[in-house]
Parts: C-alpha cells; structure tokens; sequence
C-alpha cells in the first residue's frame, strides 16, 4: 500500500497536469494569468486532497479494504496505485515539498510578467511619450 | 516539524508584519525574499538533524551534545521539552497555503488594477 503523501503528491501532479496548458496558452497569448494560475492551484491541492480520501474514510470507521475497491479509483487512482506501489513516505514527502515551490514561483513569474505588461501598458498610453 | 515551524516563524512574523504595515501589499522581493529567509531560518533550526539524514550518526550525537547547540534557534532545549502536537503539520499546511493564497492575490490585483488603467 502507497504512502499518503505518494497520494498527495499523484493528485497535485494530476491537478497541475490537466490544468498547465490553458495557462501556458494565456501566457503566450499575453492574457491575465490570475484565473488559469488559480484555477491551477485550485486543481492541484483540491485533487491532492481527494487523492486521500480513503484515509478520511477509514478514519471515520469505514474498513480498510477502502484502500483497494475498485470503486477508490475515483480518488485519483487509489486503489491501482495501493495494488501497484508501496511506500512513497520520502519521494511522496520530496514531490509535494518541489511541487509547492514549482507553484509558488510560477505565481512569482506570472506577477512579474503582470507588472512588466503594465508598466509597458502605461508607457504606451502616456502621452508625449511617442 | 516543529524546529523547522519555529526556526521559520520569526522571518514569517517579521514579512507579516511589513505586510500589514503595507495595507496588505506585497512586493516582489517581500514575494521573493520572506519565503527564502523562512526556508533557510528554518533550514537553520534543523542542523543538527541533517547528519541523521545523510547516515552520519557519530556527527549526528556530537552535534547533539555540543555545547552551543542551542545556536540551532535552541534545537536541543526544543528537543528536551519537545512534545508533538497533531496541529503542528495543520499549521505548516496553513502557512504554505497562506504564503500562495497571498502571493496569487497580489498577482489578481495587479492584474486588475492594470486592466482598469491603475499601475503600482
């Protein structure tokens, strides 16, 4: 059985998976990046957190054999990671630690970027500046 | 987890602080430079503990019984009056949230702020 945190750390890489090209696309098209980069994070740790339901479930007395019906591949592959994988404790711990600083500089970048269009903005539209 | 949370509060309390001080503004170095300065005070805090990790035990309990081991933002009093709270990975949680919730927001206000012709 995998680890929680390979859990967590499977949902982030999902979330951020199926959310990074409408981001990429607003970002090469110079659109504001503040929705597609929260919806990113959104995605991320909301499915990151889904990921571990199960554990909630046990936790609340459900049995353990949550871990492995079939029916927990709705929480991001659970049960065919648990059938699969074991462990996970430090490379899940690893992922989650280089996925929150990867998201955290992405936002950094898009705020640079959203400060460098505003500043070209307003030197465009500052007159006698032609 | 604890020396980590305690090594990084202060750097945490102080970019808090400007902050606030700021009208809930942040610029980019505050962006850039609070979370570096919460990594490495953290980091700081857990010295002693590194040579664990790297399987080098003899260092390990030498650095445990040195004598300003408490240079470490008091790594070995912490650990002789540690006592582990189930919040204390609730609230590392909390930060890491808190410092992305604040960073994207800055990034949401610029953006609108740009978008109705007002430039910081």
């Amino acid at each position: 059985m995998a680890h929680a945190n390979f859990h967590i750390a499977t949902g982030i890489a999902v979330g951020t998976a199926i959310t990074l090209i409408p981001l990429a696309r607003a970002w090469a098209s110079g659109r504001p990046l503040a929705r597609p980069v929260g919806r990113l994070l959104l995605a991320s740790y909301g499915l990151g957190f889904w990921a571990v339901m199960p554990g909630f479930l046990t936790k609340l007395g459900a049995p353990n054999s949550v871990h492995d019906a079939w029916w927990s591949n709705v929480f991001v592959l659970h049960g065919f990671i648990n059938a699969h994988y074991g462990g996970g404790l430090l490379i899940g711990e690893l992922a989650i630690g280089a996925a929150f600083i990867g998201h955290y500089l992405l936002v950094v970048l898009a705020l640079r970027r959203a400060r460098a269009l505003a500043r070209a903005h307003r030197g465009r539209s500052a007159p006698g500046t032609m | 987890m604890n020396h980590v949370m305690l090594g990084a509060a202060l750097p945490f309390l102080v970019c808090a602080a400007i902050y606030l001080a700021r009208g809930a503004r942040a610029s980019l170095g505050l962006l850039v430079l609070g979370p570096l300065a919460m990594g490495l005070s953290g980091a700081w805090a857990v010295v002693p503990d590194m040579p664990r990790a790297l399987h080098h035990q003899d260092l390990y309990f030498r650095l445990h019984h040195y004598r300003h081991c408490n240079i470490w933002w008091f790594h070995c009093r912490i650990d002789a009056h540690e006592v582990d709270y189930v919040w204390y990975p609730v609230v590392f949680v909390l930060v890491g949230a808190l410092l992305l919730l604040v960073a994207w927001r800055e990034l949401a206000r610029t953006e609108r702020d740009a978008a109705a012709g007002r430039v910081g």
